[in-house]
This record gives structure tokens, C-alpha cells and sequence, in this order.
């Protein structure tokens, strides 16, 4: 295969139509040699096993002893036969991973004889810095059942929480993508995860965190890649129950000085309990053939994080179905459909002041469908086309009123009718101790869709003339986004109580109130239109050289149907692997790229014309009992915000993107054990922010002494892109891995980052106030300087049966800490800096150790796993990510004169969990 | 070499385009020098014991305001002094019309007043230490700071402590009253780091710093104007007219409840209301013969002088 021919196929392809090209399958090379180490041409080379949909496959071994097998779905239990002249050998089962190629070395010998070489540690192709986790060790680590604690095993992360959407490496928690089997899921206008499903239903968990390929997409953060199972030749049911306490020690409103003592114990019973139910089935439909997967989860939390009456009710129901048909060796469709429906109770979890009636509900969930066609056009072509279709929705409002007497939910008026909710009355929020009362204050219908087709050429083991060999890739995308969007104020009123004696509910009395416009209703847009090109050139047997670019064509739109962003972006990598001692156990690799991000739809929003408009008046509270001071009249408002926004943005816009340099270093120390050295350079630069374009501040920026537009009670901010919106991230990771070999796998890391930037995520609002840019560049609360993390996975042979132990420790230094003082802008708050950006002090060190047991016991028919999971075994509380409103002026201390900690490492949490496999 | 050139064509420029971008604004840190005639920072005390004692001294400085205009004219029908351009009255309960700033700053803020007593009366800058601030109420102005039982304090170190307590503050710099930053990096804290300095030629000066101002020209090119003013201290306990009591940081703690005080939102857009007799704006520049000073490039360092007094 000539590149001429293969950029001829290239431009035709061009003319079509493609999304992010997450892996979904793998490679296997076998690479046969004699018993003199000599490479063995012309050898039948047969794959099987239980997954290889399409049935048996046989290559034959080229002039270098080697035979390829492409797009395998991810397994464990894969089985190689080798047979030729000189011998025949068999291996036992091998894994293949979703995006690896995976080397099988196999050495021929006697005709009985039957020598196995493992696969190799070190990946001598691959220049990425990335990290997976297989079936196995999903099942075996101490992850909480969730996707964010598979993540955070693999490093990177940043942070003492658990939370669902993490930092890695310094990035925003909303610059990263996530795919599952290849489809977009990253929410389209938060730039953040938005979809569930089952967690026993994953077969590989990847984490991209740099050096990655264009195929992978835009991210300024990591690349997330979530493949599910694809079923098999074995008709295979489980299910499963998990059921998680964290009630075991008084948490969240526990007062610890800074040095851990306890200064107060717990005033409230706060609790944490999940369960989830699910249950797989998969199987063959016709054997070889098609397989099918069908999975089910129930997800049910209730989480009262702050002592109020009313626990937070998380209540989901996540189906995940997919069919892999191929009829012919030719052809493989794939079909995907996931959705998750989803009601939340009790939503408002801020002050333990709540009566049921003003409590919310949220109701959420999507339906994401594929459908993927991949077309071998001959032994090492193929090209792969898909379509796919994601609409979320998130819909907000009161809690639907219940009959139930038992209930601790919204009771009904007699008149009413079960599950009634009231979208007229205005809500009543207290404050100062004061109940909410009456009802939730708003509701909100929010609907997100992602339209994406495209179509991906792969060729492999392309010959180039001049010598070596290239697996080339070359692909094309169309994406459409959608957000629609009504949100408004039940009553278009809200009225705010307090007890003018705190705490003392004789001395109830309104302190103000705020007249609302009409719902808003919206709808922003935006296309992408991509395409990448990319080449793996093995120059030599120990270079590789990785290179390509993609380009972008992103337009976003606001709700005027104004092109907010209108890029033409390219983002060039170029890397190189190379095995200095020539013995395949050695690796250098490194290199250059440059990733975009393409926007999202909330950047294009904030220049939205429709607005949410107001008048706040000001209640008895302010009355002297004589009339004067107490404004209640129509005309009198005492602060007017208009309804229509006059935020803008600048007609030069750039958009963000992050230059990365890499040097990764593997050697592999022993046997199936490599030592690994990861350091990257992250420059992220001209990221959204707003500047404000009327306000003239003092110079400090602590006070308003004048207004450019003669206005000084409104914002007028403009979205820019400026050069001093920036990022600049260092990390050096050290690691010692080893993979599962003889029963155990095992990870010894330590991280060192150094993150500096003036915005942290983008429209932080870093740039609104003039001479705060004087302290906006320093420490970004995004990364620990330095992180240890150990992972630990055992099977423990007796007889009769094998225990497993998974273990998980992760320490880490304390994050820096911003503190604010007053300003006195608008109605005056907590928000100026005097010193440089989080240069106050750190929070304290934290660390958490989490483990694992699990047991599986034969049955007659399949078998029975118990397993026990402890997270946080030491329950300890070191304080967590801190938001850009906490420590805040004067409460940035308690009257002890310690640090107010306002978030902690979640505490203890004990799972039980049991789990049949038919 | 094909594919060489391929990597290259590919990567030279992007990089390129990323290195050349220019957002298109001329936006930056404008710094330039106020001078404050000795006169200005000169008062004649009467001492309660009849004696009469003249004070020259940096204390008297009050808040400087430095603002950018469209121009500034001279005194007129519309200010007995000279004044920043303004627009139209367009609504019947304003004095004056808006002078629609550019831009400014301060030299000076009324960030913490840790005393109800001290709200409006103490900018930033002018005192090195809080000894030196309880002795200039209470021996210079004659009108001590008092506390929270309206007893007159003597001890700066009380000043502190009550700074620390009331405001939640950890370091003098917090508070930020006081010299805590060597300005002139002589490697020594002291009087030369407060906002204004004595000149050789006995008149004071001090820096401004604009944080990212977006220059902006007229027709004919030239820049917009440089006008400031100073606020002086009312005789007697020293208030600053430029400062609204009813605005600043809430203080409610133990039997405090009080406004720290803050300049007024609309100081730069109606600077006369807020004038008073005895304070001191830019006039004509010696230098120039100019009403303010016009830039003429964004990178001007310009030196104004605040060189009229309010009669």
C-alpha cells in the first residue's frame, strides 16, 4: 500500500462526513521465532476464543515473523495457535486491550513442546501518557463502584474528593472528554460527564492524560475512555447487589481545628447510603455471529449533607444495551443505546431550615444511541463509519406533593391530587434561622442534544518505500449541538424571611422580597466539523514515530443566532518512541502537541440576549414602624436588574489551547514490572474569560469609584480571550507498575505538579476587576505539588478457594488556599484579593487508604462472589477542594483563631456486596 | 523527506498563528507620577492651649483620585475650578452632568476602618505604623481615635489588636494600613515606602498604577486626559468628604455596628459633588500649558500636578 494511494483515499474521505475516535478495540501482534530465536515466515497463525465475534481468524506470519490481528473487542481469554513446518505452540488466554497491541512472542519447538512468552510491559508504539484498567482489576480494586474511583487508581486526578468530574493534571474539571464505546458523552454545555450506567458492565477503563493522537479529539484536560462489554460465544447472566454506609462516624458539620482535634463534635445526624441493584446478560444471538449485552442498574443514594430534615433521594435507573453483529469477516455493526433516567428529592441540602413542602426535586437523564459499521476492506484496511445521537435533559422544580402520611415528603392539600406540583406559588426562603416554607423558588427545563456522524480509514502495516512500516489513520466529523433551555421563578416571586431574633421563630418576619420577569426560553446551537490525519511510522524496529494533526471547525451560537466562536483550529502532535538497547524492554518516547478546546455551548450562552430580569424590595425588617425606611411601594425598588443582558463579547477571539511537551522514559525492571518516568510541560493559554468594560476601580480593586457608561449598578462584561487568561502545569510522575502477572498486580507511584495561572477554568471571572490582575497569576487550586499513590491487587491461592485483596492508597500534599476581603462592588461581598492568587497558606496534607476483599464460591451452576470494601478505612478528614466562595473575609476563621475547614475527605464508607455469576 | 515536510508543514504554522495573534486591544498598565505641592500637605493647627502651630506632612495627604477623561476645561460657568468634561443634565435631580471616565484609580483606599471611629478617616498609605496613626489623632489633629466606649485611644498597639480581632485579620499587611512592603527597595521599611515621599524640592510625590486600561483616542488621534484631585482632611477629626459612611464592610461584631466606609460609586462620573473647599485639583500643567495632561501614547509616563486649591 503506497501513501499516494493512501492520501488519494484521504481526500475522498474529506468529502464525507466523522466524532472523537476513542478506541473501542484492540490489536494483537504474535511475533513467532524458532528455538534459535530466528523469526519464523510463513506460519499459520489462528485466533479464537469465546469473544472473537466473526469466528476463528488465521493470518499468516510475514519475512519478520509476525502476524497481526485488528480490531478485537476487549478480552481476557483470547487463544493463539501457531503451527508451521518447524513445530506448533498454543498459548494460554491472552488480554487485548482497547487501543494497545497487545505483542504475543511465541517460540516454536518441538512439535509437543509448548513454549509461552509473555506479552510485552512496555509498549514500544505507544508515545501517549496513559493508563488503563482492565475487567479484572475494575473488579478487584477498591474503586466504590463508580467510574471516578476507577479514575482516580489510575492517577492523575487532583483532589481528596470523590467527586465525578476531576481535575487531571492541573486542567479544569470541565476540559476533559468522555467517551463510552467510542460515543461522546462529555455534556455538550458543561464541558463535564453526563451520563451513568452500570459499573459491572465496563470492560476497560482508559485514562488519556497527554502525548495522545488526534483521533482522540479536543481536550484540554484528559480523555476519558469507558468500553463496555461486547458479549460472546457464552450465554452469561450476573447480577448483583451493593450496598454502601457511610454513617459510621458524625462527618460534615463536626468542627476540627487545623490540626485535626476535634473542636466540636457533630450537632446533626447527617448519613450516606447507596444501594445498587443490577444485573448483565449477554450472549451469543447466533453463534460467531452476533452477540448482544444487556444491562441494568438501579442506583438509589440518600445523602443528607447537612442535617436537613430531608435527605437528598438520588433514585436511577441505567440501561445499557449493545449488539455486535458480523455476518461476514468483512463487516461488523455495532449498536448502542444507554439511558438513565433519573429523579433526585430533596435537592436543596443548604441549611437544615427546610420544611418539606419548600424542598425540589430534580429529574434527569438521556438516551445516547450508536450505531457503527466497520468495514474490512481487506486484511489490514478497514474503515469505520458511525452515527450517533445523545439528548440529555435536566428538569428542576418542587417536590411533588404525597397523600403518604409516612412520608417525609411534600404533604398534599386535601383538594390536591397525589404527586401534585405546585409551579404558581412563590417560594419562601428563610435566612438567619428562619424555615423555607411554602415552596421551591424555581423550575427549569433544560434539554442538550449532540447529533455526530463521521467516518474513520485505518491502514495498517502500510510499506513505505524508503523503508519501515506506517499505520496510518485519516477520519472526518460532523457535529451538531443543540440547548434548550426555559427557566424561570414559580410566581415570578420570591420572598425572603428572617427572624429579626436569630433563631428565635417568634421574631419571623419578611426581610425582602424579589419580583422576577417572565420564564426565559432559549435555545444556543453549535457545529463542529472535523477531520484528522495521523501515521504510527515504525521507521526502525526500535523507532516509532507518531505524528498527524486534526483540524477543527467549531461555531458556536448564542440564542440571537450570533456566531460567538467561529475558529478554524489545528492541532499538530508529533512524538517518537525509541528503544535505545534494541531489547524491547527499553523505551524513550516524547514529543510535541497541541490540543484545542472547541468551546462550549455555555461559553456561546453568556452572550445570550435573554436575561433573567429583577426588582428587590426591601421588607418590614427595614421599617422603623413609621412608614419610612420600609419601601413598599411599586416605584421603590431597591436594586433593578434589567431582563435583557448586556454581557458581550469581544469580536477577536482565539480559542484555548494547550501546548504540551512530553518525555516519558519505561524500562521494564523484571519481569512483567516496568519502571516508568512521565514528565510533561503544559501550556494552556488565552482561555474565556469576561472582562468588565464599565467599572473604574480603586487601586486595589476593593471599591467602585466611578462607571465608564455612567452606570454603575449594572455589569457589563465581554467575553475575551486574552493572553494573560492563562495556565502553565509541570508534572513529573514516577512510577513503578506491575502488570498481573502470578496472581498480583501492583502500582508504586509518586507526582510532583507545579500549576501556576491566572484562571483557573474558564469564564472564572479572573478578569472582571481591573487591579485585581495585580494578584490573579499564582497557585491554582486545581493540583497537590506532590501525590502518592499505591495500588495493590492480590488472589491468594488456598484451597479451597481464592481470596482476592485489593488495596488503594493515595496521599497527597494540601491544596493552596485563597482568601478573599471585602468589596464593595454591587451590593458589596466577599471577592477581592491583596495578595497573589492562593497564596494565603495550604490546606493540611491529606491521605486516604480504601481496601477490598472479595471471595467467589463455586456453585452448581456458576458462582457466588461476596466481597467487603472499606473507603477512607482511617475515617480521615483532612480538608478538601475549596470553592472560589469559601474563606471568605472574616469567616475565613472560627473564634478559636483556627482555619474554618468548610470540605473534607469523605469519611469512612463500608460496601457490602454480592454478586452471582450464572 | 516527504513525510518530514509533511510534520513540518503541519506544525510551523500552527505554531506560528498561536505566537501572532493579536486580540486587537491596546490595553495596558498606564503608571505615571501626581504631585502634591508642599502647600497642600501643610496646615495651620490652633492649639487648644491658644499656640499655633503650622504641620507640613504627608498625613495631610488625603486620598488622591486620578481619573481619564475625554479633556479637561478650565474653570468656568459649570465648576470654579478646573474640571474634567461633562456631559449633559439629563435628569432633573443631578447637579452636574456625568464626566464619563475612562478610566482611574486612587492613591489611598478606606479598605479597614477597624473602628467605628476610624471609618472614613484613615486612607491606606499614609501611616508607618499604628503607634504613629493613635499619635496623629491624638496629638496633631486633636481628636483621638476613640474605641468602642468612646474612650480615646493612645495605644496604637490597640488599634492593631482590635484590627486582628474585628476583621478577622493575621498580619499588618492584611489590615493594610500601614507600611508592610519595602515600595523603594532600599531593603529597609520605613517612612520612604508610604504612598507620598518628600521631594528634594519640598513638594510630594506619589505613583499611580491603572490596571489594564484600554487607551482610547479622539478623531484627531490624541489620547484621552489625565485630571486628579485630592481629598483633604476636614479640619477638626480629619473625615474625608469623598468617603460614604453607609457603604464599606459591615461590621457587627460584640457591641459594634458600623460601615467601614468606602469612596462614593459615582466619585469619578460627578467629582464635584464630592469637592469641598479646601481640596486641591489638577489645573493648568506648568510643563505643558495643558488642563490635565493629554496623552499622546498609551506609553506616556505622565507627571501631573495637583496644583489648585478649591477657595
Amino acid at each position: 500500500m503506497c501513501l499516494r494511494a493512501f492520501v488519494c483515499l484521504l481526500f475522498a474521505l474529506l468529502a464525507l462526513v466523522q466524532p472523537v475516535w476513542a478506541a473501542t478495540t484492540g490489536a494483537l501482534e504474535v511475533v513467532v521465532t524458532d528455538r534459535d530465536d530466528l523469526e519464523v515466515p510463513n506460519a499459520e497463525v489462528s485466533l479464537g476464543g469465546l469473544h472473537m465475534v466473526g469466528g476463528t481468524q488465521v493470518r499468516t506470519t510475514d519475512a519478520s515473523g509476525r502476524a497481526r490481528f485488528a480490531n478485537l473487542v476487549p478480552a481476557t481469554d483470547y487463544e493463539v495457535v501457531v503451527k508451521a513446518p518447524v513445530g506448533e505452540v498454543g498459548s494460554p488466554p491472552v488480554t487485548v486491550q482497547a487501543g494497545r497491541i497487545t505483542v504475543l512472542e511465541l517460540e516454536l519447538g518441538k512439535v509437543t513442546e509448548i513454549t509461552v512468552e509473555r506479552p510485552k510491559t512496555v509498549d514500544l508504539r505507544d508515545t501517549s501518557d496513559s493508563r488503563i484498567l482492565d475487567r479484572k482489576m475494575l473488579d478487584l480494586a477498591p474503586t466504590g463502584r463508580t467510574t471516578e474511583g476507577g479514575t482516580a487508581l489510575l492517577g492523575g486526578a487532583q483532589g481528596v474528593t470523590r467527586g465525578a468530574n476531576a481535575n487531571f493534571g492541573g486542567a479544569a474539571s470541565d476540559e476533559n472528554s468522555y467517551t463510552i464505546d467510542g460515543v461522546q458523552i462529555t455534556d455538550p454545555v458543561t464541558g463535564t460527564f453526563s451520563a451513568n450506567f452500570n459499573y459491572e458492565a465496563i470492560e476497560q477503563l482508559e485514562l488519556l492524560l497527554g502525548g495522545y493522537m488526534p483521533e482522540h479529539g479536543v481536550s484540554l484536560g484528559a480523555v476519558v475512555n469507558i468500553v463496555t462489554a461486547s458479549g460472546s460465544n457464552e450465554l452469561q447472566f450476573s447480577s448483583s447487589v451493593f450496598y454502601t454506609n457511610g454513617d459510621w462516624r458524625p462527618r460534615l458539620d463536626e468542627r476540627l481545628a487545623a490540626d485535626g482535634a476535634v473542636l466540636s463534635p457533630s450537632g446533626f445526624d447527617n448519613s450516606f447510603s447507596t444501594l445498587q441493584l443490577s444485573a448483565m446478560v449477554s450472549g451469543p444471538i447466533v453463534r460467531d455471529k452476533a452477540f448482544f449485552v444487556l444491562s441494568y442498574q438501579h442506583s438509589r443514594s440518600l445523602i443528607g449533607v447537612s442535617g436537613t430534615p430531608q435527605r437528598r433521594d438520588f433514585d436511577g435507573h441505567y440501561v445499557l444495551g449493545k449488539l455486535t453483529i458480523q455476518p461476514a469477516l468483512q463487516h461488523r455493526f455495532t449498536a448502542f443505546v444507554q439511558m438513565d433516567p433519573t429523579t433526585i428529592d430533596n435537592t436543596y441540602q443548604g441549611d437544615p431550615f427546610i420544611k418539606a413542602a419548600a424542598q425540589g426535586r430534580q429529574s434527569q437523564g438521556g438516551l445516547v444511541g450508536s450505531a457503527r459499521w466497520l468495514w474490512a476492506l481487506g486484511d489490514d484496511i478497514d474503515l469505520d463509519t458511525a452515527i450517533t445521537a445523545q439528548r440529555s435533559f435536566i428538569e428542576r422544580g418542587g417536590v411533588p406533593c404525597t397523600h403518604d402520611r409516612n412520608s417525609d415528603k411534600n404533604k398534599c392539600r386535601p383538594d390536591e391530587a397525589q404527586d401534585t406540583v405546585d409551579w404558581y406559588s412563590p417560594g419562601r426562603d428563610g435566612i438567619g434561622g428562619a424555615y423555607d416554607t411554602v415552596n421551591n423558588v424555581l423550575f427549569d427545563f433544560d434539554d442538550r442534544s449532540r447529533l455526530n456522524i463521521g467516518t474513520k480509514l485505518s491502514m495498517r502495516a502500510v510499506e513505505d518505500p524508503m523503508g519501515g512500516l506506517h499505520d496510518l489513520k485519516a477520519g472526518v466529523e460532523v457535529q451538531q449541538l443543540f440547548w434548550d433551555k426555559t427557566f424561570g421563578v414559580n410566581g415570578n416571586l420570591l420572598q425572603v424571611d428572617t427572624n429579626a431574633v436569630p433563631f428565635d421563630p417568634e421574631s419571623f418576619t419578611n426581610l425582602y422580597w424579589i419580583e422576577y420577569s417572565r420564564p426565559l426560553t432559549f435555545q444556543t446551537t453549535g457545529t463542529q466539523t472535523s477531520a484528522f490525519v495521523q501515521d504510527s511510522w515504525k521507521v526502525f524496529d526500535n523507532l516509532t514515530v507518531n505524528f498527524g494533526t486534526r483540524f477543527d471547525r467549531a461555531v458556536l451560537r448564542n440564542d440571537s443566532d450570533e456566531a460567538v466562536l467561529d475558529a478554524a483550529l489545528w492541532g499538530p502532535r508529533l512524538y517518537a518512541a525509541w528503544d535505545p538497547f534494541r531489547d524491547q524492554k527499553t523505551k524513550i518516547a516524547g514529543g510535541f502537541g497541541r490540543f484545542n478546546d472547541t468551546g462550549r455551548l455555555s461559553v456561546a450562552d453568556f452572550t445570550s440576549r435573554s436575561g433573567f430580569g429583577s426588582k428587590l424590595y426591601l421588607g418590614e425588617q427595614f421599617g422603623d414602624g413609621t412608614g419610612v425606611g420600609f419601601l413598599n411601594g411599586q416605584s421603590q425598588s431597591f436594586d433593578y436588574q434589567p431582563n435583557r443582558t448586556t454581557n458581550t463579547a469581544h469580536d477577536r477571539l482565539k480559542n484555548p489551547h494547550t501546548d504540551e511537551v512530553v518525555l516519558i522514559l519505561e524500562r521494564e525492571i523484571a519481569k512483567a514490572t516496568v519502571l516508568s518516568s512521565r514528565t510533561s510541560a503544559r501550556l494552556t493559554r488565552n482561555l474565556y474569560e469576561y472582562d468588565e468594560q464599565s467599572v473604574v476601580y480603586d487601586e486595589q480593586g476593593t471599591t467602585n469609584i466611578g462607571s465608564r457608561y455612567g452606570d454603575p449598578d449594572t455589569s457589563y462584561y465581554r467575553v475575551r480571550t486574552p493572553a494573560l487568561a492563562r495556565r502553565t502545569v509541570y508534572t513529573w510522575d514516577l512510577e513503578a507498575r506491575r502488570v498481573f502477572h502470578r496472581r498480583m498486580a501492583a502500582t508504586l507511584a509518586y507526582t510532583f505538579t507545579q500549576a501556576l495561572g491566572s484562571s483557573a477554568s474558564s469564564l472564572s471571572g479572573s478578569f472582571a476587576n481591573d487591579p485585581q490582575t495585580a494578584f490573579n497569576y499564582g497557585p491554582i487550586p486545581n493540583a497537590q505539588q506532590h501525590t502518592v499513590r499505591a495500588v495493590g491487587l492480590w488472589e491468594i491461592p488456598l484451597d479451597p478457594w481464592t481470596p482476592q485483596i485489593g488495596a488503594f492508597l493515595v496521599a497527597g500534599s494540601g491544596i493552596p488556599v485563597e482568601r478573599y476581603y471585602w468589596e464593595n462592588t454591587g451590593q458589596g461581598s466577599y471577592g477581592a484579593r491583596i495578595a497573589p492568587r492562593n497564596a494565603y497558606t495550604r490546606l493540611d496534607p491529606f491521605w486516604d487508604l480504601s481496601v477490598r476483599y472479595q471471595q467467589t464460591i463455586p456453585t452448581r451452576t456458576g458462582s457466588l462472589r461476596l466481597s467487603f470494601e472499606a473507603q477512607n478505612l482511617t475515617n480521615n478528614r483532612a480538608g478538601g477542594r475549596i470553592s472560589s466562595t469559601q474563606l471568605t473575609g472574616g469567616r475565613f476563621l472560627d473564634e478559636t483563631g483556627r482555619a474554618i475547614r468548610v470540605e473534607r475527605q469523605d469519611p469512612l464508607r463500608l460496601q457490602l456486596g454480592v454478586r452471582y455469576d450464572l | 523527506m516527504f513525510r518530514t515536510s509533511i510534520a513540518l508543514g503541519l506544525l510551523l504554522p500552527a505554531l506560528a498563528t498561536g505566537c501572532a495573534w493579536d486580540e486587537g486591544l491596546e490595553i495596558r498598565n498606564m503608571t505615571g507620577t501626581v504631585v502634591i505641592p508642599r502647600e497642600a500637605a501643610t496646615r495651620t493647627f490652633q492649639r487648644s492651649d491658644g499656640t499655633v502651630e503650622e504641620v507640613t506632612d504627608v498625613r495631610l495627604i488625603g486620598p488622591v483620585y486620578v481619573g481619564l477623561y475625554p479633556s479637561v476645561q478650565p474653570e468656568d460657568t459649570v465648576q470654579r475650578y478646573p474640571h474634567p468634561e461633562v456631559g449633559p443634565l439629563f435628569s432633573a435631580d443631578l447637579s452636574i452632568g456625568d464626566a464619563y471616565p475612562y478610566g482611574g484609580t486612587t492613591i489611598g483606599t478606606f479598605r479597614s476602618a477597624c473602628l467605628k471611629d476610624m471609618a472614613c478617616r484613615i486612607p491606606s498609605g499614609r501611616f508607618y505604623d499604628f503607634q504613629e496613626m493613635a499619635d496623629w489623632f491624638a496629638d496633631t489633629l486633636e481628636s483621638p481615635i476613640k474605641d468602642i466606649y468612646d474612650q480615646p485611644i493612645t495605644s496604637g498597639e490597640l488599634i492593631r489588636q482590635t484590627c486582628f480581632s474585628t476583621l478577622n485579620y493575621t498580619s499588618d499587611a492584611e489590615i493594610g494600613l500601614t507600611v508592610t512592603s519595602d515600595r523603594n527597595e532600599d531593603g529597609v521599611l520605613d517612612h520612604e515606602d508610604l504612598d507620598f515621599v518628600e521631594r528634594t524640592d519640598g513638594n510630594f510625590e506619589g505613583e499611580f498604577l491603572i490596571w489594564q486600561q484600554e487607551y482610547a483616542t479622539n478623531a484627531d488621534g490624541q489620547g484621552f486626559t489625565l485630571w486628579a484631585f485630592m481629598d483633604s482632611p476636614a479640619p477638626g477629626d480629619g473625615a474625608f468628604s469623598t468617603c460614604d459612611s453607609t457603604r464599606g464592610r459591615q461590621v457587627d461584631e460584640y457591641a459594634e455596628d458600623f460601615r467601614a466606609g468606602a469612596v462614593y460609586q459615582d466619585l469619578l462620573n460627578r467629582p464635584s459633588v464630592r469637592l469641598n473647599r479646601g481640596d486641591w485639583v489638577a489645573g493648568q500643567q506648568e510643563a505643558t500649558g495643558d488642563y490635565g495632561y493629554i496623552y499622546q501614547s498609551p506609553d506616556d509616563l505622565p507627571e501631573i500636578w495637583i496644583n489648585w486649591q478649591i477657595d
